[in-house]
């Protein structure tokens, strides 16, 4: 009941902003019923798998059939969490990137040309990583055609909110106490957050040092290698950087790449793979680098205004 | 030593491996590892000193994940950087650090070529060199002088045991040999009658040390009061102080300004506090002969009207951290008496005496300061729940260089002495007492305005 009641008022106080930011915003991406659908699959999958998990360690006979029992409310309480829902957001938007940057510029979900390229370079580190980037990219692409992802794939943050959550649903059953923390248990043992698929992109971006700049290039270099190399390049959380790619984020996608480092005619480039059917602001060309940064951090302007 | 702006000296393939026990403390590291740990000021074992290691360290052991992200790691001398993966187990963590860079740049330029002559020297002065590999194992012995052939003879036998297995550095002191040795270290050799001196250095691939006999520079350096030049603390001791005093507050306040990136606010005010000890520090080390200065009657104190509870609420603030760690309770009673005192060297009396009372006390304990009125005069009262000392312990404590038998690096045994004669000078004094119940009582008067 009071659980109920919580997420009642939470509804009720983010009724306006939500209701507002649908109706006032052009941007049918980033709230789309699409994006909406798939955010909440990908959160009653979670509670699947977490549930299965729980299952099991409880010695339930039909695991997966009782899993399926309470992925319902489960999944509820993970959307509740807004550090798991944040992240669910921006997967679906860096998924959404993919699949279009597929339709419009013919680039691979899995393998971009930059990956191919680091394949058969002569340097066995960043190959074995791009091959590991390959594989992974491609389960992460099969997962999100079945709107899923697997639990492991979460960075370590977010899967401590997945565990915390579960922890709090069984909270007060003794005996679903320990099951919990067994299945927990069994999570944390399989999990690897430098075997993530963005692990393996962060670390390839950072493997590549200084040639991290070609990464910088979204049909070369692929979305979630783009992403990766955009956040390292600004501080920004990779997250953030996701959800900039929406439309109604069209200054900060600019300013990121501005901050990156990025000339005119490059962030028009990337500008209009990402959103062809848009310019850029008049004046856009003066900004510079720190300036950019500054206006991202919300910080005042660099006094150097070095670029 | 490299140049002011020598770059890259060190990436390779090889991850570089660390283990850190329960409490996040660095058990053993890899020599680029355990170089940033003692650049950033830490110590092996010690707790981890870069902030971004300890934060993922930390994160790993409390989630209980292995966790893998891309780390940069800065140090006043450079920094290192790469992949980091860490996985925690029962004992604490293993740490790897793949595909890194070890990047050496901006030396503080300003104290480099002291540090190069420093070397000079003491490779011109050095009868003995000893070769040691990257893991301070020992290699090879170089040595003219006939009363080292023993330790020569020695070095052969120890050839690839690590280095302070030749020499008897003692047990009284906390301080690890290797810490010793690298700002220099006084010791005795096997064989010789000699006092010697010992410095580590870092030499290309690997680490070295020199031995140059003390005697010939006629210095004694943990000699008696009565040995010790009269204008030592002003002209060399402040001086050698500054720079290492410098940095402490150039990097603190590089964590305060958020330099190398975003931080949680309590460390921003941890950094702010470092910052004012540190100045405070600066001051006294550039100050720290006016000891003399006083009994010379050439001290000058500028008294001003000054709310005690401001000047309380100073040190506790400072102390705060030192405190904690021992999980002892500050206890400060607020008041409106104004004094008539030199509102810096009055904190330093008590930055003494609390400071004191919260290193030799029980942890667990709480240390009070109250503050009363007696006729023209302010007294204040640091009590502490230690164990109470003698009579005549209680008068010896102000003798100057008396650290009633303890040794460790802890304090100078210069600090109550200056306390006293700094109250004095303020026309007050300082006094310790048995404090009612057990514990010390530590009375301090000071004039009122």
């Amino acid at each position: 009941m009071r659980v109920e009641l919580k997420r009642g008022d939470r509804v009720l106080s983010a009724r306006g902003v939500v209701l507002r930011q649908l109706i006032a915003t052009d941007d049918r991406s980033m709230f789309s019923d699409a994006i909406v659908s798939r955010v909440r699959a990908m959160a009653e999958d979670l509670a699947r798998q977490v549930g299965y998990r729980l299952a099991v360690a409880a010695g339930e006979r039909d695991a997966r059939a009782w899993a399926n029992s309470i992925a319902d409310p489960l999944a509820g309480a993970l959307i509740d969490e807004p550090t798991i829902v944040d992240h669910l957001h921006s997967v679906a938007l860096e998924w959404q990137l993919t699949e279009s940057m597929q339709r419009r510029a013919g680039v691979d979900p899995s393998l971009s040309p930059l990956l191919q390229a680091l394949i058969g370079a002569d340097d066995p580190t960043s190959s074995s990583l791009a091959m590991d980037l390959l594989t992974s990219q491609a389960a992460f692409a099969r997962h999100q055609q079945r709107m899923s992802l697997p639990v492991i794939e979460l960075p370590a943050e977010v899967l401590f909110s997945v565990l915390e959550t579960l922890r709090h649903a069984v909270a007060g059953d003794l005996a679903f106490e320990a099951h919990a923390r067994n299945a927990e248990h069994a999570i944390r043992e399989a999990y690897d957050e430098s075997q993530c698929r963005i692990s393996l992109a962060n670390r390839l971006v950072a493997a590549l040092g200084a040639g991290a700049f070609a990464a910088l290039s979204i049909t070369h270099a692929g979305v979630a290698v783009f992403l990766s190399a955009l956040a390292a390049a600004t501080g920004d959380n990779r997250d953030t950087v996701a959800v900039a790619t929406s439309e109604s984020q069209l200054a900060r996608l600019a300013l990121s790449l501005r901050a990156a480092g990025l000339s005119n005619a490059e962030i028009e480039r990337e500008f209009y793979a990402i959103h062809p059917d848009i310019t850029l602001p008049d004046g856009f060309g003066r900004l510079q680098g720190g300036d950019a940064r500054a206006l991202l951090t919300g910080q005042g302007v660099a006094d150097d205004g070095r670029g | 030593m490299a140049g002011a702006d020598a770059i890259v000296d060190d990436a390779a393939l090889e991850p570089l491996v660390a283990r850190s026990d329960m409490a996040d403390r660095l058990i053993s590291a890899d020599v680029p590892l355990a170089r940033l740990q003692r650049a950033c000021g830490g110590e092996i074992p010690g707790l981890i000193a870069a902030p971004d290691l300890l934060e993922l360290v930390r994160k790993a052991r409390g989630f209980g994940m292995r966790l893998g992200r891309p780390l940069a790691m800065r140090h006043a001398q450079g920094r290192l950087e790469g992949w980091a993966e860490v996985v925690p187990d029962a004992e604490g963590c293993t740490i790897r650090l793949s595909d890194w860079h070890a990047i050496e740049s901006e030396a503080a330029p300003t104290s480099l070529p002291d540090e190069e002559t420093r070397l000079a020297v003491e490779n011109l002065l050095a009868e003995a060199m000893i070769w040691l590999d990257e893991g301070q194992r020992v290699l090879a012995c170089e040595t003219q002088a006939p009363d080292l052939a023993v330790l020569s003879q020695r070095v052969i036998g120890h050839r690839g045991a690590h280095w302070t297995t030749l020499f008897d550095f003692g047990n009284s002191d906390d301080v690890p040999a290797v810490w010793q040795a690298r700002r220099g270290a006084k010791l005795a050799i096997e064989g010789s009658t000699r006092p010697w001196h010992l410095l580590l250095t870092s030499g290309s691939g690997g680490f070295r040390l020199l031995l140059r006999p003390l005697a010939d520079f006629g210095e004694d350096e943990d000699g008696e009061a009565d040995l010790l030049p009269p204008n030592l603390l002003r002209d060399e001791l402040g001086p050698a102080m500054h720079g290492p005093v410098r940095r402490i507050i150039r990097q603190a306040e590089a964590i305060r300004d958020r330099m190398a990136g975003p931080l949680p606010r309590e460390y921003r005010e941890y950094a702010q506090d470092i910052v004012r000890a540190g100045k405070h520090l600066r001051e006294l080390a550039d100050e720290l002969g006016d000891a003399e200065a006083i009994e010379h009657g050439i001290m000058e104190i500028a008294v001003e009207p000054v709310r005690i509870s401001e000047i309380v609420d100073s040190a506790c603030r400072i102390l705060q951290g030192r405190a904690d760690a021992r999980r002892i309770t500050l206890m400060a009673e607020q008041t409106a008496l104004v004094a008539m005192v030199d509102r810096r060297r009055t904190l330093q009396i008590l930055l003494n005496i609390v400071g004191n009372a919260i290193d030799y006390g029980p942890a667990d304990s709480t240390v009070s300061v109250t503050t009363g009125q007696i006729g023209d005069m302010a007294e204040l009262r640091v009590e502490d729940e230690g164990h109470a000392l003698s009579p005549e312990d209680r008068i010896r404590i102000f003798d100057k260089f008396e650290r009633l038998g303890r040794s460790g690096d802890s304090g100078s045994g210069l600090g109550l002495y200056i306390a006293l004669m700094l109250a004095r000078a303020m026309g007050g004094t300082v006094e310790a007492q048995a404090a009612e119940g057990g514990g010390n009582s530590f009375r301090i008067t000071l004039p009122l305005a």
